[in-house]
């Protein structure tokens, strides 16, 4: 396990170039730089390393209002690890005022039709594997995390008929449970790593060429974090380096692999929303438009900003309400502004939480858009 | 609630007043954060000249320091509230009031971002040329105060060319409109130029009017391999001298390539000991035609290898990784001193030699990069280490470079400011009596000596 003191090297890298300004959807809103990471990281620094300043309520308030969105450690230039130094100063924080994880608890589920963490084995629900059309081309294993599991099934259905069309097989292992990554939000980071030492146990003894995820979360969780957590203990170092190597975004995976199915004709304007924890794999922002531009009738329009955030940081915005809807306004009138009906993103916090302010739209995984093309291919 | 907080919860609403320790801490330095530091007392976020006005009133009343602030992206330590008080967070004063065509002119409140703003007028078809690598999040505001500059320098100058009139709040409230949008005025002393550069020390620049050019249609981004970095030196004077002046010209050297590779793709050859990163623009015939006298330069000159990237998409990736460059440094060093000693272009190569013998006899990692184009190569000393030899010799470095660059006829600021961090050298460029007006200026403005004190010059500053 990592703790503090083991970034302190990593801390001391930042330049205060407050290049993250630009980068903080917290910051760009309320326009206080007590809110962008570079502060946020000053502060943790001095409460927790330098001791120079106390634990209080106000510093509680401050590292709460933090989507985890981890932009700021995506844009920073001189590769700064905020968001992991965050999570730990959760979780300082957390044993200093004796509070376990916040989110209301990592592990309770919310209220139904609120996507978030499930606990015990995940059930998948999605019904029969479709067998796969024409030769097989490569064989994945497929991890429906809690809310494709839970509450869009409809996504992971489509994951599944969409590589049925392209010749992948997909496989759903049993006994896997949710990847933490909420855990890890809240700064339970124990918990974390629980999560993780038994889905990595499960994962890293697969004998398949991919293991697919259809949320930017619990791909961040498999590719980044289990690594992170996993620092000390050779064994499940190993067995994360090999779960990372195997993962991909469901989109992304296809979109590499290339398409063989010829999708029908879907009408409408279409455009994309990249969610803000894509950033483990480089490929997974370009793979929508490569692989669904040749549907025919769908036009797609590209949002002016390619990154900006939906406001709804897991279940950050059940709490934080105001600050979560404004982030979301400025989003959805880009939306509007651009005149797309459709809106695809590989996150289904950002899909909840778009579609609950925009009910002009509709919001989905890119896979369900083309499991709908390749539904008008089979009804023609 | 402390006094303070109480008599600024009077002035204005209690959301734009903060006073914990959290958020005094969040507002302490600039990007020299390693030279000085210092929390204010109380944190203003005004969103209206007048409220700016009540303050200042109020501060020069009770004799409170006030410090301005934009982004915090400086590099003299400029906003760094060093005596405490107040800092004046400008950035929720950003709006884009508006932007004239026919007269090619904007006006903004001084806490619009830079980047943003730019790409406004660009999607009009307009210019705005100044570019501190900063520009994604640096203000207008704190690119006025500073006279900030950028790669465009070279052909395009910097802010303080493009600045026609401002709104400012005084000292002691009061608020005036200096210059105007006309781009001639010939009215009285030039305190428009006056107020620029002066780095929140004789009052609070709210409002900005600015001049646009037509966005050049054509542009063309090309990277010179060179083998030596006197060979870069020689280029960037002969492509000049040629009679091209590119829009864009930086220096940067192999250890810096070597970082910014991770992120182009192909990435460049490390072969070379420093390359010249440019960009042509103008009509497409223009940059055509300097296209074939940059080639014919570089073959004269023998460069390495010419690289022109044809993409536009690809060539914001080069100048993406140049942006990010100096945080990016950090990667592998502990510690950056970032000096913006400039000289004039013909001294560039005698300049380049000198900062390596320096580096060279004090054992020190001296890095060049900046804007080539107009003699601002940033010479930045680099620590691998942290420790007080390295902190000596870096010392001594800084004063021997600030020296060799005044003897050629240079500057001890290019584009940063003095603030804190070049102030000891103020006297040596200036001299006493330059520093005794300065004085008596800042007096005229400020006579209770509240505006940003203990900049610019050292000891006495303040009235
Ligand atoms: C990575 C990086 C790259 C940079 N590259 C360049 C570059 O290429 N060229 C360059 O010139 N600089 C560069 N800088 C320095 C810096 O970005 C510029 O000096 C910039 O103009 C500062 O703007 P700011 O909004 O951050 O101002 P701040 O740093 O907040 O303030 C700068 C000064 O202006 C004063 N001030 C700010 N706003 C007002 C106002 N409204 N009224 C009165 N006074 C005010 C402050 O008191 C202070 O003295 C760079 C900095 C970084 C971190
Ligand atoms: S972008 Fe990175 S280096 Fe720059 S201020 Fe933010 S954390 Fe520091
Ligand atoms: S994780 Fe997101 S919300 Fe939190 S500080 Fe970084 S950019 Fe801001």
């Amino acid at each position: 396990m990592r703790h503090l003191e083991d970034y302190e090297d990593a801390i001391s890298r930042c330049f205060h170039c407050q290049i993250c300004q630009a980068a903080c959807p917290v910051y760009l809103q309320d326009l206080l730089e007590t809110y962008c990471a570079r502060a946020r990281l000053g502060l943790v620094q001095a409460v927790f390393l330098e001791q120079t300043l106390n634990v209080t309520p106000r510093l509680r308030e401050v590292m709460d209002r933090c989507l985890f969105c981890t932009r700021c450690t995506r844009h920073c230039p001189a590769g700064v690890p905020l968001d992991d130094v965050f999570a730990l100063a959760r979780e300082n924080l957390g044993k200093q005022l004796g509070e376990q994880g916040r989110d209301g608890g990592a592990w309770t589920a919310p209220d139904a039709g609120v996507p978030g963490p499930v606990a015990g084995p995940l059930k998948s629900g999605l019904g029969e594997i479709p067998a796969v059309k024409g030769p097989v081309r490569a064989r994945v294993a497929y991890y429906p995390g809690c809310a494709t599991s839970r509450l869009f099934q409809d996504t992971g259905q489509a994951v599944l008929r969409v590589m049925s069309e392209n010749g992948v097989q997909v496989m759903i292992p049993e006994g896997l449970s949710c990847c933490g990554f909420p855990a890890y939000v809240a700064g339970d980071l124990h918990t974390f790593r629980r999560a993780m030492q038994e889905n990595l146990s499960i994962l890293s003894g697969l004998d398949v060429d991919a293991i697919l995820v259809d949320c930017a979360s619990c791909g961040m969780a498999f590719k980044v974090k289990a690594g992170e957590v996993a620092k000390g203990d050779g064994a499940m170092e190993d067995q994360a380096a090999r779960v990372a190597e195997k993962t991909w975004e469901a989109t992304d995976y296809l979109n590499h692999l290339g398409p063989v199915a010829e999708p029908g004709a879907v009408a409408g304007v279409w455009t994309y929303h990249a969610p803000c924890r894509i950033g483990w794999t480089p490929t997974a922002e370009e793979a929508p438009e490569a692989l669904l531009q040749d549907i025919p009738g769908a036009q797609y329009e590209a949002l002016e900003t390619t990154g900006a955030c939906c406001g709804a940081g897991d279940l950050f915005h059940l709490r934080h309400g105001e600050l979560s809807r404004s982030i979301r306004t400025k989003r959805l009138k880009e939306i509007r502004r651009n005149g797309a009906h459709t809106v695809v993103t590989q996150c289904p916090f950002c899909r909840y939480y778009l579609q609950q302010g925009g009910s002009d739209l509709e919001v989905m995984h890119p896979l369900a858009f083309l499991a709908r093309a390749y539904g008008e291919m089979r009804e023609a | 609630m402390s006094g303070l907080a109480r008599d600024l919860t009077a002035l204005l609403d209690s959301g734009k007043v903060l006073t914990d320790p959290e958020d005094c801490h969040a507002y302490a330095c600039d990007a020299v954060y390693y030279f000085a530091r210092r929390a204010p007392e109380a944190v203003v976020l005004p969103e209206t000249p007048q409220e700016i006005s009540g303050i200042l009133r109020y501060a020069s009343d009770q004799k409170i320091p006030v410090t301005p602030r934009g982004a915090g992206t400086g590099l003299s330590a400029g906003c760094t509230p060093v005596q405490g008080g107040i800092v004046l967070d400008m950035k929720r004063m950003n709006r884009v009031l508006e932007i004239n065509r026919g007269n090619m002119t904007a006006r903004v409140e001084s806490g619009a971002v830079l980047g943003p703003f730019q790409q406004q007028v660009e999607a009009m078809g307009l210019f705005y040329p100044p570019d501190p690598q900063s520009q994604e999040v640096s203000t207008i505001g704190g690119n006025v105060s500073t006279r900030a500059g950028g790669p465009r320098g070279v052909k395009y100058g910097t802010t303080a060319h493009y600045v026609l009139g401002l709104e400012v709040v005084l000292p002691d409230g009061e608020m005036i409109r200096t210059g105007g949008t006309c781009v001639k005025q010939s009215v009285g002393y030039d305190l428009t130029h006056l107020m620029t550069g002066a780095e929140g020390t004789l009052g609070v620049i709210t409002k900005v009017n600015l001049r646009l050019l037509p966005l050049p249609p054509a542009h063309r981004t090309a990277v010179i391999v060179c083998e030596t970095l006197d060979q870069a030196a020689m280029l960037v004077s002969e492509i000049i001298a040629e009679g091209t002046i590119p829009a864009r010209l930086e220096y940067v050297t192999s250890g810096a390539v070597q970082l910014m590779n991770a992120t182009l793709t192909p990435p460049l050859s490390t072969d070379g000991e420093a390359y010249l990163f440019t960009e042509l623009d103008g009509s497409p015939a223009q940059v055509e035609e300097d296209t074939q006298r940059l080639r014919s330069v570089c073959d004269r000159l023998e460069a390495m290898e010419l690289r022109i990237i044809g993409d536009e998409r690809e060539a914001e990736t080069y100048w993406r990784a140049r942006r990010n460059l100096a945080p990016t440094l950090l990667r592998l060093f502990k510690k950056m001193i970032v000096e913006d000693v400039t000289v004039p272009r013909d001294r560039i190569p005698d300049f380049v030699r000198a900062l390596q013998s320096i580096s060279a006899s004090l054992g020190l990692i001296i890095g060049i990069g900046g804007h080539a184009g107009d003699g601002n190569i940033h010479p930045s000393i680099m620590f691998p280490e942290i420790n007080d030899d390295l902190e000596a010799k870096a010392k001594e470095a800084v004063r021997r470079i600030v020296r060799t660059g005044l003897e050629m006829g240079g500057t001890i600021s290019g584009e940063h400011g003095i603030g804190l961090h070049k102030a000891e050298f103020l006297v040596w460029e200036l001299g006493e009596a330059q520093i005794a007006l300065l004085k008596r200026i800042k007096k005229a403005f400020d006579p209770r000596g509240i505006m940003n004190p203990g900049k610019i010059w050292q000891e006495g500053g303040e009235a």
